[in-house]
C-alpha cells in the first residue's frame, strides 16, 4: 500500500513537469523571434542614420562651398589621406564645422555614436568620380558612412557572442554641379495702383529675369500699346492691356506678394557738412569728386565727372546729370538720403557700375528707405545710358525714357513707368546686382 | 491494487489532457514565430531592394550602376533569408513598366532594366510587391477534419519609393 502511494504522488506531478518544459521551449521560441526582429530594427534604425549621416555630409559641403568641392577647402571634409574611411569621435560634436562633424552628428542625433566596442561609425569621403561605390556615375562630392552595431539581444545570446551583428552602409553625393538658378530683375513692391506702366510704344524686355509685382489693384500692370517680353510675369492683382499692347508670357495673377530683397541691407548716415557736387563750370579735364556726403551732385551740359569708387552719399537735392555731359564711375554706390533723387536727362553719357563685394555689392543706387514717400525719380538717358547694378528705391516711382542701353541691372521701386524701351538683362552673379542668384547643387543617396 | 489502477488511469488521462494542449500549443508557437520571421524578413528585404532601386534611378541609366529585372531579383532573394525564391511572387513596378517575376527565380537573367528607361526619372515612383505563401501544419491538430493539407497563408510586403537619383 504504502509503496503504491508513494508511485501514484510521483505520477501525479507529471502535468507539471510537461507544463514546465513546454514554458522554457515557449520562451526560447518567443525570445527568439523577438530578438530576430529586434535585429531587424536596429538594421533598419542604422540605415537611416547612415543615410541621413551620409546626406549631411554632403548638404554641409554643398551650403560652405556651395559653386564648387574642393577638399580641405571651405569645410569640405575628404580625411587624410583624401578617401581614407575615418571614425566618428565617441563623443558626438554639438558645434560642428566640417562636413564630417555634420556626419557625425546626424549619425549621433540618430543613436548611433560609437562606443570603442559594439559600435563604429565610420565617414569615406572624396571628390573624386565615380564614387566607389557606384561606379558609371558622374558626382563631385561623395560620403560613405558605414555604421556597424553588435546589438545586445533582449534574451541573450546562447553563445554568448553577438548574435544581432548588423551593418548599414550609404553613400550620397553631389550629383550635378551647382548651376544658376534667376528669380526677378524688375521688383515693384507698391501694394495698390498701377505699378508698371508700359506705354507709347516701348519694349521692355526682361527675357533671362522675370518681372514681379506686388500690387493687388486690377490694373497693377498697365501696358498701352508697348510690349512686355520677360521670362515670367507674376502680379498680386490683375493686368490691364490696351492699344495693342501685349504681354509674353501671359502673366500670372494672383499670386502671393514678394518680399523686398534688400530689406535687410542697411542704411548710410550723412556726414554732417558737404562736399561741394556743383559741376557746372567747363574744364579740360574731368571733375573727379571723391566718396564722401554731397547735397545734391550736378553735372552740366558738356561736364565731365569720373567719379572714384566707394559710396557717394547725396544728402537732400538731386543727383542730376545733364545731356550731354559725362559721368563715368565703376564701382559705386549712391546712397540718396533726405528727400535726394536723382535725374539722368536725355543725352547724358552715363557709364557707371556697382561694387561688386562688400555689404553693398551689386547696388548702384539706394535711395533711404526711411524715405516712405520721396520724389520720382527719372532715368532718360536713352542709349547712351550704362547702368550695371541695381536702382534701389523701394518707396519711389520711377521713370524711365528714352530707352537704356541693354545692362545687366535689377530694378526695385514703388513703380515704374516705361514711356521708352527698356533692357534688362540677368546677372550671374550676386556681385552684379546684389540680388541672390541661387545655385543650388543637386544631391542624392546613390548608394 | 485497484485504487493504485484507477490512480494510473488518471495519470493517463492527467496526461493526456494536459500534453495534448500543450504540445499544440508549442507546435502553434513554433510556426506562428517562423511565420512572422518570414513576414518580416520579407518586408526588410522588399524595403532594402526598392531602396537600392531607387538610388540607382535616373543618375545611372546607361551606366554599369544601372539595375535590371535580373540584379534586383538577385538582390531580393539574397536579403530574402529563409525565404524560397521559387515560391516567392514578386512584381516590379515603374511608372513606364512592369515586370512581373512568378516566382522571383524566373527573373533570373532577365536583363532588361528596371526602371525602364522611359519610368527612370528622379522623383517617379517605383514599387516592390512581393507575395509569399506560407505553409503551416496548424491545421493539421484541427480535430475532425478528416485529412488536411498544409493551409497557406500568403505574406505580402510593398515597398514604394521615389526615384532619388
Amino acid at each position: 500500500m504504502g509503496t503504491g502511494l508513494k508511485r501514484n504522488r510521483s505520477r501525479g506531478g507529471q502535468a507539471l513537469v510537461m507544463a514546465t518544459v513546454s514554458l522554457f521551449l515557449m520562451m526560447g521560441v518567443m525570445s527568439l523571434a523577438v530578438d530576430l526582429g529586434w535585429g531587424y530594427l536596429r538594421r533598419d534604425v542604422a540605415q537611416t542614420a547612415a543615410d541621413a549621416a551620409a546626406s549631411a555630409v554632403i548638404k554641409a559641403a554643398v551650403t560652405s562651398s556651395p559653386s564648387s568641392q574642393s577638399c580641405g577647402s571651405n569645410n569640405v571634409w575628404c580625411g587624410t589621406p583624401a578617401g581614407t574611411a575615418t571614425s566618428c569621435p565617441t563623443t558626438a560634436p554639438t558645434s560642428p564645422v566640417t562636413s564630417f562633424d555634420y556626419g557625425c552628428m546626424l549619425a549621433a542625433a540618430n543613436g548611433f555614436t560609437p562606443n570603442g566596442s559594439s559600435r563604429t561609425v565610420t565617414i569615406q569621403a572624396n571628390t573624386t568620380s565615380p564614387a566607389p561605390a557606384v561606379p558609371g556615375t558622374t558626382v563631385t562630392y561623395w560620403a560613405t558612412v558605414k555604421i556597424s552595431e553588435n546589438a545586445t539581444p533582449f534574451f541573450g545570446s546562447p553563445t554568448g557572442g553577438s548574435l544581432l551583428s548588423s551593418t548599414a552602409v550609404s553613400t550620397a553625393a553631389i550629383t550635378s554641379p551647382a548651376t544658376a538658378v534667376h528669380g526677378p530683375c524688375l521688383y515693384l513692391l507698391a501694394t495698390s495702383g498701377a505699378a508698371l506702366t508700359v506705354g507709347n510704344g516701348a519694349h521692355v524686355t526682361t527675357s533671362s529675369c522675370g518681372i514681379y509685382v506686388n500690387s493687388s489693384a486690377s490694373n497693377a500692370i498697365t501696358v498701352i500699346g508697348a510690349t512686355i517680353t520677360s521670362s515670367s510675369v507674376k502680379v498680386v492683382g490683375g493686368v490691364s492691356l490696351s492699344n495693342g499692347g501685349t504681354i509674353s508670357p501671359t502673366p500670372v495673377t494672383g499670386v502671393s506678394a514678394v518680399a523686398d530683397p534688400f530689406s535687410t541691407l542697411p542704411s548710410q548716415t550723412a556726414a554732417g557738412s558737404c562736399n561741394s557736387g556743383n559741376f557746372g563750370t567747363w574744364q579740360a579735364t574731368p571733375y573727379t569728386p571723391a566718396p564722401g556726403t554731397y547735397c545734391g551732385m550736378n553735372v552740366s551740359n558738356g561736364v565731365s565727372a569720373v567719379l572714384s569708387t566707394g559710396i557717394y552719399i547725396i544728402n537732400g537735392g538731386t543727383f542730376s546729370v545733364a545731356g550731354g555731359s559725362t559721368v563715368t564711375a565703376s564701382g559705386v554706390m549712391i546712397y540718396l538720403t533726405n528727400g535726394a533723387t536723382v535725374s539722368i536727362a536725355n543725352g547724358a553719357n552715363v557709364t557707371m557700375s556697382a561694387e561688386t563685394s562688400g555689404t553693398y555689392e551689386g547696388i548702384l543706387f539706394y535711395q533711404d528707405r526711411s524715405l516712405t514717400s520721396p520724389g520720382s525719380s527719372s532715368f532718360s538717358g536713352g542709349a547712351t545710358m550704362h547702368l550695371s547694378g541695381s536702382l534701389y528705391f523701394p518707396h519711389a516711382s520711377l521713370y524711365f525714357d528714352n530707352g537704356n542701353n541693354a545692362q545687366t541691372e535689377a530694378i526695385i521701386a514703388s513703380s515704374i513707368d516705361f514711356q521708352g524701351g527698356a533692357t534688362l538683362n540677368q546677372a550671374t552673379s550676386q556681385s552684379q546686382t546684389g540680388l541672390v542668384v541661387s545655385t543650388p547643387a543637386v544631391t542624392s543617396i546613390i548608394e | 491494487m485497484p485504487r493504485n489502477s484507477d490512480r494510473s488511469g488518471s495519470v493517463m488521462l492527467e496526461f493526456t489532457l494536459t500534453a495534448v494542449p500543450l504540445i499544440f500549443a508549442n507546435v502553434s508557437l513554433v510556426w506562428m514565430c517562423l511565420g512572422m520571421w518570414q513576414y518580416h524578413t520579407l518586408a526588410e528585404a522588399v524595403n532594402f531592394t526598392a531602396r537600392i532601386a531607387a538610388v540607382h534611378g535616373a543618375g545611372c541609366a546607361g551606366q554599369t550602376c544601372a539595375t535590371t529585372a535580373d540584379s534586383t531579383a538577385k538582390l531580393l532573394a539574397a536579403r530574402a533569408l529563409g525565404i524560397s525564391a521559387g515560391q516567392l511572387n514578386v512584381t516590379l513596378t515603374s511608372s513606364a513598366s512592369t515586370i512581373t517575376c512568378n516566382p522571383l527565380s524566373t527573373c533570373y537573367g532577365n536583363t532588361a532594366a528596371w526602371p525602364s528607361l522611359a519610368g527612370n526619372t528622379s522623383g517617379t515612383d517605383i514599387t516592390i510587391t512581393a507575395t509569399y505563401n506560407f505553409s503551416s501544419p496548424i491545421s493539421l491538430w484541427s480535430p475532425g477534419n478528416g485529412v488536411q493539407q498544409f493551409n497557406a497563408v500568403t505574406l505580402g510586403a510593398n515597398s514604394k519609393q521615389a526615384v532619388a537619383f
